[in-house]
């Protein structure tokens, strides 16, 4: 199976757990866990768009020696993804002092976005790795609150009926996971060879879709 | 470095992380079973200590229940039947105008001897024990009968099966609670207690006709919640189910097939 054939796996996985989300929407439509949807949605949406855009040369950019760039789309995606998800585990969190730390995750993502965008990096031209890597940290600490939170609780709680924990660990494989990759891409994103370490990538996508698609079938209705 | 070198090494940085994600998953799932595994344990110990409770409270009840009898039976009887005695003998002494009067005290202070001791049974647990859950209850139904302003009747279905006596005890004043209580508040001309054996459960429905009252009014009094934690302890389901004007129906489900002795 060659690697660009492969990489079809992950935007039909996402269609998958978007399309599985939707029709098991009634166990949680009532808690903030919709909003998990909706960017869900959004993240086919932008995945769509974006191979749409790349084929037919369609909103995209060109750089002086004529190499196609539909990164913004991806840029935009993720800018408005972690701040969502990061406010979806701040509801969903009772401790204050973690909801304070969140919040301050929340601030620091858009600050270093802001930041980064204006002074560091192209919107057009340059995958996002610093905001990636500081939302992925962000958010693996705000997992951990949460699992904290299910642990400290003196509640029965059955964990593993609950969408929010498979969400949790769908996000923490991916987003953690792909941190040294992020790390990395930035001094050779652009050289040719370096195409084989997507595979990673696209590898901990189709895992993370996978298991949202396994929460929204497992989990039971949220109170 | 070279390009493969990078790749190397992104790859196993990767697969580290992931592996400790996965041990912290696997960390958590174990922390979170003990904890659930903790919470269960105490739960379990915070009912049977309330069934202690419940225990040494139907104890308590049945001692005083059983020193009002004795106290009936050994205080009041006697007196009753040396008033009896001194009567009779008065009973030649007496002009013949008044003798009429005489022979009806006569038969009130008999009747009410009769009376006490069958109160004086029915308390003690040791005689209720002795005599069954039906005698007791027949014996029950009989007092009502004799007090001249209720019609009770007792039906037994099925065959009968022996019980357990201590179930038997609490049966018997779960219905004697109900029973006294139809007496006192529901103005009832009827009453119809039913014993019925089927293989698995006695069900024993015991209903009034009187003016019974409004389920959402009065939902948990405490003699309502005395009556089910008692049948708790011997598995039994109570269901009390009432309308205004309609009378109430007291459903008691004992199963017959118990693993717990």
């Amino acid at each position: 199976m060659s690697l660009s054939t492969f990489r079809l796996f992950v935007p039909f996985s996402e269609l998958l757990a978007a399309i599985v989300g939707t029709i098991y929407f009634y166990k949680y439509k009532h808690t903030h866990l919709k909003y998990f949807l909706y960017i869900l949605w959004y993240i086919v949406l932008t995945e769509f768009t974006g191979w749409y855009a790349a084929e037919y040369s369609f909103l995209v950019f060109f750089d002086e020696e004529g190499r196609l760039y539909n990164l913004w789309m991806y840029n935009l995606m993720y800018t408005i993804f972690f701040p969502v998800v990061l406010t979806i585990y701040l509801k969903s969190i009772n401790n204050s002092v973690y909801k304070k730390w969140i919040k301050l995750f929340i601030f620091f993502y858009i600050l270093i976005s802001i930041l980064n965008w204006s002074f560091i990096q192209s919107f057009k031209y340059e995958w996002s790795e610093l905001p990636d890597v500081a939302g992925s940290l962000f958010l693996a600490i705000s997992v951990i609150f949460y699992f904290i939170e299910l642990l400290r609780s003196d509640k029965v709680i059955i964990y593993h009926r609950k969408l929010l924990f498979w969400i949790s660990i769908g996000l923490l494989i991916f987003h953690v996971g792909t941190i040294p990759f992020n790390i990395e891409i930035t001094h050779y994103a652009l050289q040719k060879s370096i195409h084989n370490l997507f595979l990673i990538l696209w590898i901990l996508a189709l895992i993370m879709y996978l298991i949202f698609t396994f929460g929204f079938i497992w989990s039971k209705k949220e109170d | 470095m070279e390009q493969s070198g990078i790749t190397t090494v992104i790859l196993i940085t990767t697969l580290t992380v992931v592996l400790l994600i996965v041990v912290i998953i696997v960390i958590f799932s174990i922390f979170q079973k003990r904890k659930v595994k903790f919470l269960f344990e105490q739960k379990e110990t915070k009912q049977r200590f309330e069934e202690e409770i419940i225990k040494a409270q139907l104890e308590t009840q049945e001692q005083t229940f059983q020193n009002i009898s004795w106290e009936l039976h050994d205080n009041v009887g006697q007196l009753l039947s040396v008033a009896k005695m001194q009567l009779n003998m008065l009973q030649p002494e007496v002009p013949k105008g008044q003798k009429s009067i005489l022979d009806e005290t006569g038969e009130i202070i008999s009747k009410s001897l009769q009376e006490i001791r069958t109160l004086s049974k029915l308390l003690n647990p040791e005689t209720v024990r002795n005599m069954g859950l039906e005698e007791a209850i027949q014996l029950e139904i009989d007092r009502f009968n004799r007090l001249n302003f209720i019609r009770a009747t007792f039906t037994i279905k099925g065959e009968s099966v022996t019980l357990n006596q201590k179930d038997e005890i609490i049966l018997f004043r779960i219905l004697q609670e109900f029973l006294s209580n139809s007496l006192k508040h529901s103005k009832a001309s009827k009453l119809d207690v039913t014993l019925t054996y089927s293989k698995a459960y006695l069900i024993i429905k015991a209903q009034d006709f009187g003016i019974g009252f409004d389920e959402k009014t009065v939902k948990n009094g405490s003699g309502l919640l005395n009556m089910k934690s008692r049948a708790k302890l011997i598995n039994t389901e109570l269901k009390l189910k009432s309308e205004k004007d309609k009378g109430v129906l007291l459903t008691l489900t004992y199963p017959l097939t118990k693993e717990n002795e």
